[in-house]
C-alpha cells in the first residue's frame, strides 16, 4: 500500500516537472509581440478596405479586430458603414449595439438591440442584450421581460438567467413585491447548468448571503469559486462580507485577510479596501481603518466609505474632517432620495416630460453627463421641440466643455 | 535543561499573550451576575378596554392606514393613577360607514378596571362631525397649571387639548398656533430654551396627499402599500412656547429642517450632557437625525458624524421607535432604535463623543431581523436595576410573505431581559402567553398602571384591539418611583436628570414622557433597585439646580418639588 502511494507521488512529481519543462521551453521560444501584431493586421485590413470600400467582409473583420482590442470608436465607425450597406443584417446591428454599449451610448445601444429583434425576433442574444441595456438604465421591469424572451428562445442562456436574477434583485432592493425565491431560481438554474463558471457561483453566493442569510451554503460556493479561480477578487470579497456579518475576533481577522487578498487582486475596485477599513473599524484599530478607507476613496468614492470615514475621523479626534465627510454623505443621500422619488413618480406617469427633465437636471447637478444625456434623449422623444429640453441640452453641452467638480468627490486626503 | 525549557515556554506564552490582537467586543461582564428574574406579563381581558382601532382602509391603500396608532398612559385627573388614552384612526375616502369613531380616554378605577370618560373629557377628536385621522399622542403640562395636557397627532392638523383640571379638556390647537397640516406621527414636549415653559417638537412623516398613491404590489389584484421612498421627505415642526397659551413656529429659525426628515419617532434627551435637551429623530429609510442643542435657540444636526444616522454599512434604515437610557450601567444613555424587517434594531452605545452600534454584541440584533419593530423602550421590568427591553412588532405590508419571506403581517411582540451590563436575551417565550399572539402592533406606552411598582405596557395595534400587559413578574426586586414637579424649571420637570446611588452601583434616568413610537408614557421616573431597600438620589433639575435626597426607603412613589 505504502509503496503504491510512494509510486503515485513520484509519478505526480515527474508529471509536474515535465509540465514545467514544457512551459519553460514555450516561454523561451520567440513569440510575436501581440501588441504590434494586431495593429499591423488592422492596418493591412484598412489598406485593403481603402482599395475596395464596398468589401463588407473585410470591413466586418476590421470591426471585429477593433472591438476585440477595445478600439470601440473605430469599430463603431465601420459598423455604422456596414449598417448602411446592409440595413437588414441583424448580426451587424447586434454588434453595433454591443459596441455602443462599450462606449457608454446606452440609449443608442438599446435602439440598435431593438432593431435586431425587429429584424430577427428569434435572436436570443439580442433579447438578452436588450435586457442588459434596460437594466443598466434602471428599467428593470422591462429588462426582466426582455430576459424572459431570451429564455423562451434559449432556456439555457446563462447570461439571461443571471441578468434576470440581478434585475429581480434590484426590484427587491426597491421594496417591490419580488420574492427572494424568484430571484434565486434563475441563478440556481444557471449554476446547475454550468457549475464550474465562477460568475454564477459568485452571484449565487452573494445572493444567498444577502437575501436569505444562508451563510454556510454561501461560504461553500464562494470557496468553490475561489478554488476554481484563485486569482479572482470577488470570492474573497464575499467571504470578507460573510465574516463581517456576525464577527468574532477570529472572523474579523479572517475578514481582514480576505479583504486584503481581494484588494491585491483587484486594484481598481474600492470595495475591498472599504471592507478592510470596516474590519479595522470593528477591531477598534481606528488609524488603520482610516488608512484603508482613504486608500479606497482614492480609487473611487463610495457612500459607505465616506460615511465610515466621517465616523473614524470623529473617533480619531478630527471633528472638522468628520463633519465635512458627513456633509458629502448627506449630499449623496439627498441625491438618492430625490432619485427615488422621481423613479416612483415616473412609474405613475411614465410619459411625463417634466419628470424626464427633472431626472436630467438631477444628473446634471451631480455632473453625471451620460445618464443626463440618456434622460434628455428620452425627453426629446416625448417632446422634440420642447424649449425646456433644449435649454437642458445647452446646459449639458456646457458641462461637457467645462466639467464641474463632482459634488460627492473628496479630494483633500 | 528542563528548567531552561520551562523558561522558554513561559517566555513564548508571554510573547503570545502580549502580541494577541485586541478582541472586537470589549469584555462587559466583569463579575458573575446572578441569573436574571424573568419578566412576566398578563394581558387584561379585551372586555375591560372596549376599543378597536379602525385604520379606515377600503382597499385604496392610503398611506396613513399603516402608520398608527399610538397610545398614552397619563394621569389626566391627577389622582395618582395612570389613565389610558387610545388614539383612533378615522374614516378615509371609500371606507365603508362604520360606527362613529373617536379617540378613547379610560379612567383608571384603581381596581384593575377602567371607565370610559371620552365624551365628558372631550378628547374624542371629532371636529364638526368629522373624526380627525389620529396617529399618536404626547403629554406635558404646557401651560404649567399642574394638569397634564394632551397633544394628539393627526394626518391633517394636530389637536392640542388643554387640561382644565376638572376632568375636561379644551381643544386649543388653532388658538395656540398649531395650524400646520401634515402627516404628524410622534411628538415630544421639551423645554429646549430652558425658559421654564414646555415647547413642542412634532414629527412630520412624508409629503403625502390622499390620492398621491402610486400603484404598488404584485399587480392590481394584489395591491399593497408602497415603500416610503415613493414619497418625498418633509419638515417636522418645532414650536416655542410663548408662555401665553400660544406657540411660535421656530422650525426654520432653530435649524431643525433636515432635508431627510421622514420622521416617525422622537426622543428628547441631553445626549452630550451639557444641560440642554437635544433631539433624536427616527426616520423611515432616510438617515436618522441627531439635533444637538446649540444653547442659543438653534440646533445642529450631526447624526452622521456621531454614528447614529444609518447602519454601519452606510445605508439608511426604516426606523420607527426610539428610546434613550443607560442599559449598561456606565451612566451614559444608549440609543435604542427599532427598524424594518431584516434591518436589525440598533443599540447605539456612546463612545467618545459619538456612538457605536453594538446591537449584535448586546443580543438585541439577531432576534429583531424577522420583525418590523415599532414602539419600544429600555425599562426595568423585573426591578433588578438593569434595564430590559420591550419591542412591539407588526408589518406594514398586507402580503409581506411575498417580499419578506418568513415575515407575516401580524407579528408577536418581544421582551428581552438584561443579563447585566447591557447584554440581553430574548425571553419572550417565557414572558407570558400574549407574546405568542400576533398582531400589527404600533405604539407602546410604559408605566405602572396598578401602582404595584412593576412597569406595565399598553400596546396599540393597527386595525385591532389594544392590549394592556400587566406586569406580574414574580420575585421582582425593590423599586422607587419619583414624581417630579418643577418650579423654576418646567412644571412637568421634563429633562430633569436623577441619579440613584445604591450600595454597589448607580442608576441614572431622565424625566420624559415621549419615547417609543407615537405614544405618551408614565411621567413618573421608575427605578428598579434589586435587593437594595434604601437609596440616595441626586436630582439635577432643568434649571440647573441640584437637589439631594438621602435614606429614601424602597417600594414607594414619592413626589419631589423643585426647591
Amino acid at each position: 500500500m505504502r509503496i503504491r502511494l510512494l509510486l503515485l507521488c513520484l509519478a505526480g512529481l515527474i508529471v509536474v516537472a515535465g509540465w514545467r519543462q514544457v512551459t519553460r521551453s514555450n516561454r523561451l521560444r520567440p513569440q510575436p509581440n501581440p501588441l504590434t501584431a494586431w495593429r499591423s493586421a488592422a492596418e493591412d485590413l484598412e489598406r485593403r478596405l481603402a482599395l475596395t470600400p464596398g468589401d463588407a467582409a473585410t470591413r466586418s473583420e476590421l470591426a471585429r479586430v477593433y472591438f476585440v482590442h477595445e478600439e470601440f470608436a473605430r469599430c463603431l465607425e465601420h459598423l455604422n458603414t456596414l449598417c448602411i450597406q446592409q440595413p437588414g443584417n441583424a448580426q451587424i446591428h447586434a454588434r453595433l449595439a454591443l459596441t455602443q454599449r462599450s462606449l457608454g451610448q446606452m440609449v443608442a445601444a438599446l435602439a440598435s438591440a431593438r432593431r435586431v429583434v425587429k429584424l430577427q425576433p428569434n435572436h436570443a442574444e439580442a433579447w438578452q442584450l436588450q435586457g442588459e441595456l434596460l437594466a443598466a438604465q434602471g428599467l428593470d421591469d422591462a429588462a426582466i421581460a426582455a430576459f424572459d424572451r431570451a429564455l423562451v428562445l434559449n432556456s439555457a442562456s446563462y447570461e439571461a438567467l443571471l441578468g434576470k436574477a440581478r434585475s429581480l434583485e434590484t426590484l427587491y432592493g426597491e421594496q417591490r413585491p419580488v420574492s427572494t425565491a424568484a430571484i434565486l431560481r434563475p441563478v440556481e438554474r444557471a449554476v446547475a447548468l454550468q457549475p464550474e463558471r465562477t460568475d454564477g457561483l459568485n452571484t449565487l453566493a452573494r445572493m444567498l448571503f444577502t437575501l436569505t442569510g444562508e451563510v454556510a451554503r454561501a461560504t461553500t460556493l464562494a470557496r468553490k469559486s475561489l478554488r476554481l479561480n484563485p486569482e479572482s477578487a470577488y470570492p474573497h470579497l464575499i467571504l470578507a462580507e460573510i465574516m463581517l456579518a456576525s464577527p468574532t475576533a477570529g472572523q474579523l481577522t479572517e475578514a481582514a485577510e480576505h479583504a486584503q487578498a481581494a484588494a491585491e487582486r483587484d486594484t481598481r475596485n474600492p470595495e475591498p479596501l472599504y471592507l478592510l477599513g470596516k474590519t479595522r473599524w470593528r477591531q477598534r484599530r481606528v488609524k488603520e481603518a482610516i488608512a484603508a478607507l482613504e486608500r479606497s476613496l482614492r480609487i473611487r468614492s463610495l457612500p459607505q466609505t465616506v460615511y465610515l470615514l466621517s465616523l473614524a475621523y470623529q473617533r480619531d479626534g478630527q471633528p472638522d474632517r468628520a463633519r465635512r465627510f458627513a456633509e458629502v454623505y448627506r449630499r449623496w443621500n439627498g441625491f438618492l432620495e430625490q432619485r427615488k422619488v422621481l423613479q416612483a413618480a415616473l412609474r405613475h406617469r411614465p410619459r411625463d416630460l417634466e419628470l424626464h427633465c427633472r431626472f436630467a437636471e438631477l444628473y446634471l447637478s451631480t455632473g453625471d453627463v451620460a445618464p443626463a444625456e440618456n434622460w434628455l434623449r428620452k425627453a426629446e422623444l416625448l417632446a422634440p421641440k420642447s424649449p425646456r429640453v433644449r435649454q437642458l441640452w445647452r446646459g449639458l453641452e456646457e458641462q461637457k466643455r467645462n466639467p464641474p467638480p463632482h459634488p460627492f468627490a473628496v479630494d483633500d486626503l | 535543561m528542563t528548567y531552561n525549557r520551562l523558561l522558554l515556554i513561559v517566555a513564548v506564552l508571554l510573547l503570545v499573550s502580549g502580541c494577541s490582537r485586541p478582541t472586537a467586543a470589549r469584555p462587559r461582564v466583569t463579575k458573575v451576575l446572578p441569573p436574571p428574574i424573568l419578566p412576566r406579563f398578563e394581558a387584561v381581558e379585551a372586555g375591560r378596554l372596549p376599543f378597536r382601532h379602525d385604520n379606515g382602509s377600503s382597499g385604496r391603500f392610503y398611506y396613513p392606514e399603516i402608520v398608527g396608532p399610538g397610545c398614552g398612559l397619563f394621569d389626566f385627573d391627577s389622582d395618582g393613577w395612570l389613565d389610558l388614552f387610545l388614539v383612533q384612526g378615522g374614516a378615509l375616502p371609500g371606507a365603508r360607514s362604520r360606527a362613529p369613531l373617536t379617540n378613547r380616554l379610560f379612567r383608571n378605577l384603581r381596581n384593575g378596571s377602567f371607565a370610559e370618560v371620552t365624551a365628558r373629557a372631550g378628547v374624542g377628536g371629532v371636529v364638526a362631525g368629522v373624526k380627525s385621522y389620529g396617529l399618536g399622542c404626547a403629554t406635558g403640562d404646557f401651560d404649567g397649571d399642574g394638569h397634564a395636557d394632551l397633544l394628539v397627532t393627526n394626518f391633517g392638523r394636530c389637536q392640542l387639548y388643554r387640561n382644565r383640571g376638572d376632568g375636561r379638556f379644551e381643544e386649543v390647537a388653532a388658538r395656540a398656533g398649531l395650524t400646520r397640516s401634515g402627516f404628524w406621527t410622534s411628538a415630544t414636549f421639551l423645554d429646549f430654551d430652558r425658559d421654564g415653559r414646555l415647547d413642542l417638537f412634532i414629527c412630520n412623516y412624508i409629503q403625502y396627499r390622499l390620492g398621491d398613491d402610486v400603484l404598488c404590489g404584485k399587480d392590481l389584484r394584489e395591491r399593497d402599500y408602497c415603500p416610503p421612498g415613493y414619497f418625498p421627505p418633509t419638515t417636522s415642526a418645532l414650536y416655542r412656547n410663548r408662555g401665553n397659551g400660544t406657540f411660535e413656529d421656530v422650525t426654520r429659525r432653530a435649524g431643525v429642517t433636515s432635508p431627510f426628515n421622514k420622521a416617525l419617532g422622537v426622543v428628547a434627551s441631553d445626549f452630550n450632557r451639557d444641560g440642554w435637551p437635544d433631539l433624536y429623530v427616527a426616520c423611515d429609510l432616510t438617515p436618522n437625525l441627531l439635533y444637538l442643542n446649540q444653547r442659543n435657540g438653534t440646533f445642529r444636526e450631526c447624526a452622521l458624524e456621531r454614528g447614529v444616522a444609518v447602519s454601519e454599512a452606510g445605508e439608511p434604515q426604516a426606523s420607527m421607535g426610539v428610546d434613550a437610557r443607560d442599559s449598561d450601567g456606565d451612566g451614559k444613555f444608549e440609543l435604542f432604535v427599532t427598524n424594518y424587517w431584516m434591518e436589525n434594531n440598533n443599540l447605539f452605545r456612546p463612545q467618545g463623543d459619538g456612538f457605536t452600534d453594538e446591537s449584535y454584541a448586546a443580543g438585541l440584533a439577531q432576534p429583531s431581523l424577522p420583525k418590523v419593530g415599532w414602539g419600544a423602550a429600555l425599562r426595568d421590568f423585573n426591578n433588578d436595576g438593569w434595564l430590559d427591553c420591550f419591542v412591539a412588532n407588526g408589518h406594514v405590508l398586507m402580503k409581506p410573505e411575498f417580499t419578506t419571506p418568513g415575515a407575516a403581517t401580524r407579528q408577536s411582540n418581544q421582551v428581552f431581559v438584561n443579563l447585566g451590563r447591557g447584554n440581553f436575551r430574548d425571553v419572550s417565550a417565557s414572558s407570558g402567553p400574549d407574546f405568542a399572539r400576533r398582531r400589527m402592533a404600533r405604539g407602546a406606552a410604559f408605566g405602572d398602571v396598578d401602582n404595584d411598582g412593576r412597569l406595565d405596557v399598553l400596546v396599540a395595534n393597527n386595525h385591532d384591539a389594544p392590549v394592556l400587559l400587566m406586569n406580574r413578574t414574580p420575585r421582582a426586586g425593590h423599586w422607587l418611583q419619583l414624581q417630579l414637579i418643577g418650579s423654576r424649571s418646567n412644571r412637568s420637570a421634563l429633562g430633569a436628570r436623577v441619579t440613584v446611588s445604591l450600595p454597589d452601583r448607580t442608576l441614572v434616568d431622565e424625566v420624559r414622557t415621549s419615547y417609543s413610537f407615537a405614544s405618551a408614557n408614565d411621567h413618573r421616573l421608575h427605578f428598579g433597585l434589586g435587593a437594595a431597600t434604601v437609596a440616595r438620589l441626586v436630582i439635577t433639575w432643568p434649571s440647573g439646580q441640584r437637589q439631594t435626597l438621602s435614606n429614601l426607603s424602597a417600594d414607594q412613589c414619592i413626589t419631589v418639588r423643585e426647591p
